[in-house]
């Protein structure tokens, strides 16, 4: 049950399979955090449960008393899960502020940090582990027990920007193990199939997601969606949040602007809107990937050309593969397989944003 | 001297006769097409510039006094760019062969070009990081709000 204090356990760190040496650094250090982790939710008087269900995997988070629960799980809540048989990948997570557990002194020098935030060293076929400096958030998978662990130094400073995709170097990590991959992606559509929008910021990325899910459509994410490649390929929604410029929302989008959670903070941080408390209806778990939009503000009229997979996947690699910590040529080469198998347009959009639905809707129901 | 392509530091993909390439050490990415990227698909098996130079001779009608000066200019560029090595012999691979003219006529030579972005590089953490604190783990400087991000 979602949100249920209980006894942390020990049972994952007793039960090790790998064939990587128990005494490594990296499997040491991580030992060492978990007992830091049960140590926090100790010190906060138990854990806090919630159980997700991600692409037909059940993902639970174990926190160190509430102070990090709402932070992680707000943008997550579309795929809570009550129901569990089984759990594929659990993750720990606790702050030093909130628990007052000191934190293990990290075994690296701040010139380890790679620029993707991995730890030279630490990072092995079995453990990944990357600190992300601005959220200021170690992250840790063990990869052959399936355990993550996620600490941060204060809870109440979790920037905006995590509060929107939580968690997602870990998940990222995971997933690949698990033959999926997070793309960085809006994703909206029909229960039939939808569309994956690739594009960089100021592009119209959000605009196009968030424009649709105030027509017939339905809505898998706006940021970062989970992709399964196979003879049809996949789009899983993990956040059901939108993010855009708050002015832009004001001007172009005014029912979205309404449901912005940090207007006040306009000046410093995008918009940020948790459509599952506005939307629960529009929010869709996924669908079958029919084609991949790149969207273009042109300022003239709305409209589709075709894309050369060439160009769909430079507007879809680059972005993905810079902004997730791990992400090598297994990612580029799923991402080039997935460009290879559904089509690309180029969407130049005008003034004209209710004919976007439209258009989409028209190229879900196209025949390849 | 052999070129040979500089993995695991980039990574590259090709698509649609365009060759993408991603460099994790300075955030920029590239693209190439044509002679670009037949002299790539030469060195990702590895080759020397006589070999490149020999087989875009093959496949393009041009000097080869012009092609030499485009071909060596081209791999002095991607090695710049850290895109390739040198080495002093062949890796295990060999330069690829099915490399061949499509129709009777040869097209024009053309100057490869690589074509270099760089707006994602505010994605990486390219600075050294400098303030850590008590317990040495490293500190945010100023707002914490502004996003690593491009969107």
């Amino acid at each position: 049950m979602n949100g249920k204090f209980v006894e942390p356990s020990r049972a994952a760190r007793a039960s090790d399979s790998a064939a990587e040496n128990q005494n490594s650094p990296p499997v040491t250090y991580f030992n060492n955090l978990s007992d830091s982790y049960l140590s926090a939710a100790a010190s906060a008087g138990g854990q806090v449960e919630y159980f997700l269900s991600v692409a037909g995997y059940t993902i639970k988070l174990c926190f160190a008393g509430p102070a990090l629960v709402r932070h992680i799980t707000r943008a997550l809540e579309h795929l809570a899960s009550d129901s569990v048989t089984r759990t594929d990948l659990t993750v720990c997570l606790w702050d030093s502020a909130s628990t007052s557990v000191k934190m293990l002194p990290p075994e690296w020098g701040p010139g380890d940090i790679a620029a993707r935030g991995e730890i030279k060293g630490y990072n092995t076929a079995r453990i990944h582990t990357a600190y992300h400096l601005g959220a200021d958030t170690l992250n840790m998978l063990d990869a052959d027990r399936n355990l993550a662990l996620f600490w941060t130094r204060d809870a109440g400073r979790i920037p905006y920007y995590e509060k929107g995709a939580p968690l997602r170097t870990i998940l990222n990590w995971w997933a690949c193990g698990h033959r999926l991959q997070l793309v960085h992606a809006a994703a909206v559509g029909t229960t039939d199939g939808g569309v994956l929008i690739a594009g960089r910021g100021g592009s119209g990325k959000s605009t196009i997601a968030l424009t649709c899910i105030n027509s017939g459509l339905i809505y898998a994410g706006d940021d970062y969606v989970v992709i399964e490649n196979g003879p049809r390929p996949h789009a899983f929604s993990l956040y059901s949040t939108g993010k855009a410029d708050t002015e832009h929302l004001k001007d172009k989008l005014p029912a979205m602007f309404s449901c912005v959670s940090n207007a006040g903070e306009a000046e410093t941080e995008k918009g940020l809107i948790f459509l599952n408390e506005h939307y629960p209806d529009r929010i869709a778990k996924g669908f079958p990937i029919k084609a991949i939009l790149l969207p273009h503000i042109a300022g003239r009229e709305t409209r589709l050309q075709k894309a050369s997979p060439a160009e769909v996947l430079t507007a879809l690699a680059p972005s993905t593969l810079f902004q997730l910590a791990g992400a090598d040529h297994e990612v580029f080469r799923r991402l080039s397989e997935l460009v290879r198998q559904v089509p690309g347009y180029i969407m130049e959009i005008g003034a004209e944003l209710n004919r976007i639905p439209e258009m989409v809707s028209g190229l879900i129901s196209r025949k390849q | 001297m052999f070129y040979q392509v500089n993995l695991p530091k980039i990574v590259y993909e090709i698509i649609d006769g365009q060759v993408i390439i991603i460099n994790f050490d300075n955030g920029a990415y590239f693209s190439l097409d044509g002679t670009g990227a037949d002299v790539w698909r030469m060195i990702e098996g590895s080759a020397s510039a006589e070999e490149i130079v020999d087989l875009i001779c093959r496949l393009y009608e041009g000097s080869r006094g012009e092609i030499e000066r485009s071909v060596s200019a081209f791999l002095s560029r991607l090695g710049d760019e850290g895109l390739v090595l040198m080495t002093g012999g062949r890796s295990s691979g060999s330069p690829a062969e099915d490399l061949t003219m499509s129709g009777a006529e040869r097209p024009l030579f053309e100057a490869p070009l690589l074509t270099k972005y760089e707006d994602m590089k505010d994605l990486l953490l390219l600075d050294p990081i400098h303030e850590v604190d008590e317990s040495g783990w490293p500190v945010s400087k100023g707002n914490s709000s502004v996003e690593r991000k491009v969107c």
